[in-house]
């Protein structure tokens, strides 16, 4: 099926990456920022998470869950 | 037909944040948030929140929250606006119509982690209760990070079953009950020491009744609640990458991929950047473009007629644009208590294109929002 295809073809474009790289410890002093975290803001995700699935009519694959209303 | 659009907020962010829980660890912090979401549909939401997180033992944790949804809505502009005990149903949110703010819900949930090394876990519950609609769920996430961390995998599921107790005492067929299967992985790579991808994928199943009890389609030939399929099931695929382009300023882009078995398709592009304006603050901007195709049984509003399985007046089945610009900051005053405190605020301008049902149902020809987070986490 193509979305099947699409993300295998993500996953293991990923994957590969991860045989061609290592950061030490040492090295992640910029990667341990706020600005560099994958949600620097939280509650901001949070809500947002929220809001577009209600005024949307798609979701899914966010980096926070959200449910519990029947707004959707 | 008319309402439904509970703009209700309730949020859960426990899983698939592989990077930041593996660099952070069980924090002890207490969080207030304050949330606050206005369109020109006549929707006000004033949405509080209070949680806590603390560290139990060596590898358990526990994070509770509480939050409180003040909903004040639009008038109805279709329908007889007559609901439970005589009062009067608003377009919107679907509630209780009481001047003021029409609806409240309360949301609480908790959940324990447990952390070991590379490995942490995490489950928890929550209920969620507003006029009318209740729900229950489960919910639990795996991760794994190897490879000194270069590598962070997770596993996530989440189950929601709830009812809908319509305020305008509609029987609902062939079931009043909703339910909601979500199953989410993430795989997190870093590429180098200022960069990463991040992929994230989600399934979801949902089952019962999933249109609005409130909307309703009026054209010259007929006048009907909307009915949908009794089952939904999507996918979802989102690539994020994270880039630190010149030094104190990061890059934020990400592509969204999603369809699902009524034959809808959506495609979200976002960007946004972080700068490190001085040690202590963080400023951002951002934008969002979304994109999506309606569903495979929505027809022009006039066309639809009483031989029709389904009929939808909702826009958000039908073809849809969006887009949205926002500006944000995270601020540590370094004079209180060794920057344990941090204040974060972001306000959201949004609009949708001009869409023939959001002409039909609000009298608009499309919404204009604007939403502002104001947060406070303190670290202790």
């Amino acid at each position: 099926m193509k979305r099947g295809r699409t993300g295998i073809l993500l996953l293991l474009s990923t994957i590969f990456l991860s045989a061609c790289t290592h950061v030490a410890p040492y090295e992640k002093e910029v990667l341990a920022t706020q600005k560099m975290l994958s949600n620097p803001l939280s509650e901001r995700t949070a809500f947002e998470s929220h809001i577009y699935p209600i005024r949307e009519g798609t979701s899914g694959a966010e980096s926070g869950f959200q449910g519990g209303c029947g707004c959707k | 037909m008319q309402i439904v659009l509970k703009i209700v907020f309730i949020s859960f962010s426990f899983a698939l944040l592989p990077f930041k829980l593996m660099a952070e660890g069980i924090k002890d912090q207490l969080t207030t948030s304050f949330d606050y979401y206005s369109d020109n549909v006549g929707v006000k939401v004033y949405s509080p929140l209070i949680g806590l997180s603390k560290r139990l033992s060596e590898h358990w944790g526990l994070n509770t929250s509480f939050r409180i949804d003040a909903i004040s809505a639009a008038s109805m502009r279709q329908g007889n606006g007559q609901g439970k005990d005589g009062v009067i149903v608003d377009a919107v949110s679907g509630a209780s119509g009481r001047l003021g703010f029409d609806d409240f819900r309360v949301a609480p949930t908790i959940s324990a982690v447990y952390e070991t090394g590379d490995f942490r876990a995490n489950f928890g519950t929550y209920f969620s209760k507003e006029v009318d609609y209740t729900a229950l769920a489960g919910f639990g996430s795996l991760s794994y990070g190897f490879n000194d961390a270069n590598t962070v995998i997770s596993l996530g599921g989440s189950y929601e079953q709830a009812a809908w107790s319509a305020t305008t005492n509609r029987a609902l067929y062939p079931t009043d009950e909703k339910r909601q299967t979500q199953v989410n992985a993430s795989l997190l790579q870093l590429i180098d020491s200022t960069s990463y991808l991040q992929l994230r994928f989600s399934y979801t199943k949902q089952e019962g009744f999933l249109a609005s009890p409130y909307h309703y389609l009026v054209n010259d030939t007929i006048a009907q609640f909307d009915r949908y399929p009794e089952l939904r099931t999507s996918y979802a695929t989102a690539l994020q990458y994270v880039n630190e382009i010149y030094e104190g300023l990061s890059m934020h882009l990400e592509y969204r991929y999603y369809e699902d078995t009524w034959d809808m398709k959506s495609h979200t592009v976002k960007g946004e950047l972080f700068y490190d304006l001085m040690d202590n603050l963080m400023v951002g901007t951002r934008v969002r473009v979304y994109n999506q195709t309606k569903a495979g049984f929505v027809k022009k509003l006039n066309d639809y007629s009483l031989d029709d399985a389904y009929i939808v007046s909702d826009y958000r089945l039908s073809d849809l644009q969006t887009q949205s610009f926002g500006i944000s900051m995270s601020y540590r005053p370094g004079f209180i208590d060794d920057e344990n405190i941090a204040i974060k605020m972001s306000y959201d301008w949004y609009q949708t294109d001009n869409n023939a049902y959001i002409e039909n149902w609000y009298g608009a020809s499309q919404i204009k929002a604007s939403f502002l987070n104001v947060a406070l986490a303190y670290d202790f």
